[in-house]
């Protein structure tokens, strides 16, 4: 299991800053937000283009850092999953 | 300077601004487009500031459901326009600058009309493609374009330099249509979105510090975030990549006052 960090849209319609998902040891970044989709299905339409392709707006944090979605997770490192979604409220 | 009971004294003895910025913000011109939860506190602090123009356009109605974050207005102003009752707030507030209020929508017909005259722009729009009208109008005549906004508990600010740096389309590029109209959120990530967006403003005009460009910032109040996300200009980007050259300024405005641009980019050769 591994802890997943919201920003944004994501942490704001869950109203929670991580959850925690089913991840094999060998995950890529892109597995994190495609399990995050599929865990949330409101989340998807912001995360993910209707065919399941990652939004570019979309970003992955490692450690604060971007990252892109063929990026390794390592051990013990925090993935951040931002979903961009402005809107002037 | 030493300290003095005038209006701007305060910010004129800050070493990033003084009495030259001041009357650089004096002379500034800049458009509003929406005066809703991240307008108000930025247009009460621009205002404030002394930025001399300030033009509001907003078709809107102040409803109550707005008061729990668009503090420009009050109970009284249910029922009024925005833009209207906005500007006799900021008048209020500072009577030594101008504010022009206008009853209207932007849209792809009358945007040259409305932004022609002003040195910067600050983006608004209920919808996803209001947001790329005048992304696309600022790319075309070279005017820096702020973007703030909030929802929920956060918010997004980003500024553009036409032509050096990622404009709103290389920064949010495949954003899902159709989200906009009435979201819940609060006050306070619309008070942080609007501040910020004053100080990307304020700091263009003044020709200070650094804008949050080829990135944004993205803030969270819930989680007590603010990440800066790098979001470099895109050569394939469908609104500033191909074709796009250097802005030429067709609005005599501009070539009274020159390019806004911050200092920490050049000055475009002559």
């Amino acid at each position: 299991m591994r802890t997943i960090a919201l920003s944004g849209y994501p942490e704001a319609v869950l109203g929670r800053s991580s959850i925690t998902l089913p991840l094999p040891c060998d995950a890529v970044v892109g597995d994190a937000v495609a399990a995050v989709a599929a865990q949330h299905s409101k989340l998807s339409p912001a995360l993910l283009h209707d065919d399941a392709r990652p939004r570019r707006s979309t970003k992955a944090l490692l450690d604060g850092a971007v990252a892109d979605l063929q990026t390794p997770i390592p051990a013990g490192s925090v993935l951040t999953v931002l979903a961009a979604l402005p809107c002037d409220g | 300077m030493d300290f003095a009971n005038t209006r701007y004294n305060r910010q004129e003895l800050m070493p990033q601004l003084g009495p030259q910025a001041q009357q650089r913000l004096a002379r500034a011109r800049v458009v509003i487009i929406g005066a809703g939860g991240v307008k108000s506190p930025m247009l009460l602090y621009l205002a404030a500031a002394g930025v001399g123009h300030l033009t509001i356009l907003d078709f809107d109605r102040v409803e109550l459901s707005n008061l729990n974050r668009q503090i420009l207005y009050t109970e009284a102003d249910i029922g009024r326009n925005k833009a209207e009752a906005a500007s006799e707030r900021l008048r209020q507030i500072n009577s030594e600058i101008t504010v022009e209020a206008i009853d209207i929508r932007v849209d792809e017909v009358n945007i040259d009309d409305l932004l022609r005259g002003h040195e910067i722009v600050v983006e608004g729009g209920e919808s996803l493609a209001g947001r790329l009208l005048c992304n696309d109008y600022c790319i075309r005549t070279g005017k820096p374009m702020v973007h703030a906004s909030a929802q929920y508990g956060y918010g997004y600010v980003i500024t553009m330099l036409p032509g050096e740096t990622a404009c709103f389309l290389c920064a949010f590029p495949d954003l899902p249509e159709g989200h906009g109209g009435s979201v819940p959120v609060f006050g306070v990530p619309t008070g942080i979105a609007g501040s910020l967006g004053a100080g990307e403003v304020i700091k263009l005009i003044t020709k200070s510090g650094q804008p949050v460009a080829n990135g944004y910032l993205a803030f969270s109040v819930f989680s007590g975030r603010c990440d800066f996300i790098p979001a470099p200009r895109d050569p394939a980007c469908a609104a500033c990549g191909s074709g796009f050259g250097s802005p030429v300024p067709a609005d005599p405005f501009d070539q009274h006052a020159g390019p806004v641009v911050s200092c920490s980019v050049p000055d475009p050769a002559p």
